[in-house]
């Protein structure tokens, strides 16, 4: 064996067992006489074609076939995406506080959070992971009205301070306070998501998902949020990069990946946004944080956008 | 199956181009498609496995023989019926695309030449 057919045997794992079990000698006689007898080393354009080749292989992205099924498949992934991303969220709280009930652990504080919520949200995930959209949908609506009856039940809205005085009669308080909780946009953007799901037609592609919602949320990971307790200086900057990253792993291997990213990412900007302290105030035009943030967000959102619509013909033409 | 009703991407175009006069591996299909387009198209590996793997599934190409040579097995795929019919029809999809302009560029010429004194 010589070392260039060593080195395309190694970029040939991108693909599944299955397929090089099927198609890799085929592919190594035609790699060995298309890349010349004196190469050494393969060339980047080819190595970059198989690599890319193969992940999309794993992803299935080559077997849809049609907008119509990616679209279906996009939501599916998003709505799963969202339903990771909010159990992880809500389940922080109670891990939290099972940790300091450990012996040695001091249970002076008790970081508060419904056991419901995640409870429901884990449950919608199962119900979306078998396709069974509308007890997913009824499930996640359950969450989102379970964590406004907590934080009604515990008095939580009280915590919100700007507009406090103006706002017991209209219920600007407790809006606000909602929109500060990643729940709620998890709930939301999980609804607006399954909500079409509903009606479409089922895909005949139905796997593999679980791959895809693991790249997803680690792009969704990576950015500053409650998860990973990234606040700080480099928020925005993490923000936007990793907008970028979805995208690009979205156009160079499979575009499901940039939208379900983006809608987690959604999730995890909103409550940021509603908390930042300086965008509550009246009359207040100065540029602050807050308007960095949005244009984080819109950025995120029309690169996204823009990507996918452009790699959406070129993943599912023939 | 569903019926592709969006413009053929062009190595696909040239791939199934490639296939119309005989059965073809996959070395022959990359350098056959880089000659009809006279150079434009440069297939990779990946490229072309997977344009495969997509024209098999819609019923456009299918395996003719299977071989082994050098150890190594050799597939050889022709065109089918199916494959044969939309490579016509995205040629005549073409064709009309480019008569838009070719007829309008004789119009204009004709036009030209009729406002030009004697």
């Amino acid at each position: 064996m010589t070392g260039l057919e060593r080195r395309y045997r190694w970029l040939l794992r991108a693909y599944p067992r299955a397929y090089r079990q099927y198609r890799a000698e085929e592919m190594l006689e035609t790699l060995l006489v298309v890349g010349e007898t004196d190469r050494r080393h393969p060339s980047l354009r080819e190595s970059l074609a198989l690599v890319a080749g193969g992940l999309r292989v794993r992803s299935g992205v080559d077997r849809l076939g049609c907008r119509e099924t990616l679209r279906h498949s996009a939501l599916r992934l998003t709505a799963l995406s969202l339903l990771v991303c909010g159990v992880a969220l809500t389940a922080l709280p109670l891990m939290w506080r099972l940790w300091l009930l450990l012996p040695g652990n001091s249970a002076s504080f008790l970081h508060g959070g419904s056991l419901v919520t995640p409870a429901l949200l884990l449950l919608a995930l199962a119900a979306a992971a078998w396709a069974r959209y509308h007890l997913a949908l009824a499930l996640t609506i359950g969450a989102f009205g379970a964590e406004i009856w907590y934080s009604a039940a515990n008095d939580l809205w009280r915590a919100v301070e700007p507009w406090a005085g103006i706002d017991a009669v209209l219920g600007l308080r407790a809006g606000l306070y909602l929109a500060m909780q990643l729940s709620t946009w998890v709930c939301l953007l999980g609804v607006l998501t399954m909500v079409p799901l509903l009606r479409a037609r089922r895909s005949r592609v139905a796997r593999p998902w679980t791959w895809l919602v693991g790249a997803a949320m680690t792009i969704a990971a990576v950015t500053p949020n409650p998860l990973n307790g990234w606040v700080d200086r480099f928020t925005l900057p993490v923000i936007m990069a990793a907008g970028l990253v979805a995208a690009l792993v979205g156009a160079a291997l499979d575009v499901r990946i940039s939208i379900a990213a983006s809608a987690v990412l959604l999730a995890l900007i909103l409550p940021m946004l509603a908390y930042e302290p300086t965008s509550w105030t009246f009359g207040g035009s100065n540029l602050g944080p807050r308007h960095v943030l949005l244009g984080a967000v819109i950025g995120i959102l029309a690169i996204n956008v823009t990507v996918s619509r452009r790699a959406t013909h070129r993943q599912v033409a023939l | 199956m569903t019926k592709p009703s969006a413009p053929m991407r062009e190595p696909t175009y040239f791939i199934l181009a490639a296939l119309q006069d005989e059965p073809l591996h996959g070395y022959a299909i990359v350098k056959r498609a880089q000659e009809l387009s006279d150079g434009r198209v440069r297939l990779t590996t990946g490229t072309l496995y997977a344009a495969l793997d997509r024209l098999t599934s819609e019923e456009m190409v299918q395996v003719a023989e299977e071989a082994v040579v050098n150890g190594r097995a050799r597939r050889t795929y022709e065109l089918t019926e199916r494959g044969l019919s939309a490579l016509h029809e995205e040629a005549a999809r073409m064709i009309a695309a480019a008569r838009v302009v070719r007829d309008r560029s004789v119009r204009s010429t004709a036009a030209t030449v009729r406002t030009v004194p004697a």
